[in-house]
């Protein structure tokens, strides 16, 4: 009982499971698989990446007003006047409740 | 009375000023959530799981708890004002509870539910005051071999019991166990599954993985989703109270749909969702005229709404008793008090008494809290349904990245949350629900250990598990979940059930 023995014993399992699932798939009608649009989750995992590479360097504010202008993007329809004031108010918030209400640990602004 | 004692020291614990104060915010959140559609307790416990940190282990339950109970009460008033759910746990009620909301009736449908709710509140208090210590107390006679048995029928039943196709809920939850095995062995040394990545070395972060898969994932679904018209049928506070012919109409499904919440509460798998569903099959089936259901009838509300209620407290039952979590909510509460030290099960009650019962108080208080919060402010919850969903996101989406990258400041933790995110997205887009996977995710660990510790019990004979009878029991009770998934007819009324609503 090594500490392969249980993932060993789980692996052989999703291999099984696995097997049953394709086989049925072939054997059984179903719908086919939708078209995934790509736009909604590209840039919110984009967002969440400039969110983790660049608060550090400019601060939590201007990472708030970043992530939202990114995220909002997601949309299909984007009312650009909008994000910029929903990012200010978001930006304001973020920093009073996180960073002085909350004290996590992080830079409010660029470079401190 | 020995209960009685346990119940006081608990509401001494409970009734402090920080933990009211706790028990309010939780309720507040929950039903704030509930009301709001497109964000459940789920991704909200799972954002708040990084600021309970710095609290007390007793105030951070608290609140948690009261999210998720609290959400029950604010997917009700959505669901009978505006037709749409805010909770999953809602859907049946919007069938009936719009359709009275359109007779005139919102005013009674709302107090039916709210009432019902609080009764059913108070009750599943009670319940678990009553069968937490019995069921602790077989708990501490359980061995290794009983344990692992115990983990595999929980995880068996919380797939069947679950929404969507069993075989790959099975497979979820086996990769979560798998998840869960990352990291160094304890037992060996070794480091299993790392790649390389120094950072792995402690296993997978929680945090990164139920923020990216519930939090995340689900607003990408919503923006995927076209926004809804939100119009609300307007009520206000003097129409509120219900008739008495009303009240006539509703004692006796509350009664029903307490008991039937209680039980499915209890049950792995179980929990809020399925209690509503299977109460409102329920009083269907059994109402003289079924033909009024869908038309506005009142049990149609009284019984789901009191349901799901009673669900969501009894649920905390395996959980704090055996340290079993039965459904996802229950998984992040023992995420919550993993994080603060605490393994749950058995042990909790007779180390921290404190802990134990003075959460179980504390349902009680924030029931009430949420009957008045509910009814008289329900006009301001209604308001908060204009706020568009384009304005909500962003901040949600920030919430949840504050919250993992506050707990441990590097863009490691940022880049997990990206790769959870995209796998949480596509297994959702192939109908793997996450959910089971976060409870394989947990008791992974757990499994293993007690795996390996019985067979070194009995030097490497698996009979061990057969020839102690609480494992035998146990094991012969998931060899019968397991018939059930492969028996047609079974599977069917189980597709009926969950239909019934959609």
């Amino acid at each position: 009982m090594g500490p392969g023995y249980f993932p060993t014993i789980l692996s052989y399992v999703i291999i099984a499971i696995g097997l049953i699932i394709a086989l049925r798939g072939f054997t059984l009608d179903g719908p086919s698989i939708e078209r995934i649009p790509l736009r909604p989750i590209s840039l919110v995992v984009i967002s969440i990446l400039a969110f983790g590479f660049m608060i550090e360097i400019i601060g939590l504010a201007l990472t708030t007003i970043l992530l939202t202008f990114i995220a909002s993007a997601a949309r299909k329809e984007v009312n650009w006047r909008e994000t910029a004031i929903l990012s200010i108010i978001l930006a304001v918030m973020c920093v009073v409740v996180f960073v002085y209400g909350l004290s996590q640990p992080m830079p409010a602004w660029w470079g401190r | 009375m020995d209960a009685f004692n346990n119940l006081a020291t608990g509401f001494a614990a409970a009734a402090s000023f920080q933990n009211l104060g706790f028990a309010l915010v939780g309720c507040l959140l929950g039903t704030l959530i509930g009301v709001l559609p497109g964000i459940g307790p789920i991704p909200t416990i799972a954002m708040l799981l990084p600021i309970t940190f710095g609290l007390d282990p007793l105030s951070s339950l608290i609140m948690l708890a009261g999210i998720y109970y609290g959400a029950q009460y604010g997917g009700s008033t959505t669901s009978i004002l505006v037709n749409m759910p805010g909770e999953a746990s809602s859907v049946v009620t919007c069938m009936d509870g719009y359709q009275m909301a359109r007779q005139g009736r919102a005013g009674a449908a709302l107090a039916v539910a709210a009432l019902g709710s609080f009764f059913a509140g108070c009750v599943g208090t009670v319940f678990i005051a009553a069968f937490g210590p019995p069921l602790a107390s077989l708990a501490q006679q359980f061995n290794s071999p009983d344990y692992f048995s115990l983990m595999l029928l929980g995880l068996l039943m919380a797939v069947v019991l679950a929404h969507g196709s069993v075989i790959k809920a099975i497979a979820m939850v086996v990769v979560g166990l798998l998840f869960g095995l990352v990291g160094t062995d304890v037992n060996s040394g070794a480091v299993r599954y790392t790649f390389g990545v120094s950072e792995l070395w402690d296993g997978i972060d929680f945090l990164p993985m139920v923020i990216g898969m519930f939090g995340i994932v689900e607003i990408v679904k919503n923006l995927e989703e076209k926004e809804l018209d939100r119009t609300a049928i307007s009520t206000k506070f003097r129409d509120l109270w219900p008739s008495l012919r009303d009240f006539k109409e509703a004692w006796k499904p509350v009664l029903r749909g307490t008991g039937v919440g209680a039980v499915l509460g209890v049950l792995p798998g179980g929990g809020a969702v399925l209690a509503s569903f299977a109460s409102y099959t329920v009083e269907k089936k059994i109402a003289k005229d079924p033909s009024r259901f869908g038309k506005g009838a009142i049990e149609g509300v009284a019984g789901p709404e009191s349901a799901n209620n009673a669900a969501a407290q009894t649920s905390f039952i395996p959980l704090l008793t055996l340290g079993l979590p039965s459904n996802p909510i229950m998984a992040l509460m023992m995420g919550a008090m993993m994080i603060q030290g605490i393994q749950p099960g058995a042990a909790v009650m007779t180390s921290r008494p404190d802990l134990f019962w003075g959460m179980v108080a504390s349902m009680w208080i924030g029931n009430l809290m949420l009957v008045v919060i509910n009814l008289p402010m329900i006009g301001m919850w209604v308001k908060l349904l204009s706020i568009p969903y384009r304005y909500l996101f962003p901040a949600i989406l920030m919430f949840c990245v504050i919250g993992v990258y506050g707990t441990n400041a590097n863009s490691t933790m940022m880049v997990m949350t990206a790769v959870f995110t995209i796998f949480g997205y596509i297994m959702t887009r192939f109908g793997c629900e996450p959910a089971p996977m976060i409870l394989g995710f947990l008791l992974g660990p757990l499994m293993e250990e007690n795996l390996r510790r019985s067979l070194v019990l009995s030097r490497g004979d698996p009979m061990i598990f057969i020839q102690r009878p609480i494992s035998l029991t146990l094991l012969i009770c998931a060899g019968l979940v397991l018939l059930m998934i492969v028996l047609p007819n079974v599977r069917k009324s189980r597709e009926i059930a969950f239909q019934e609503g959609a």
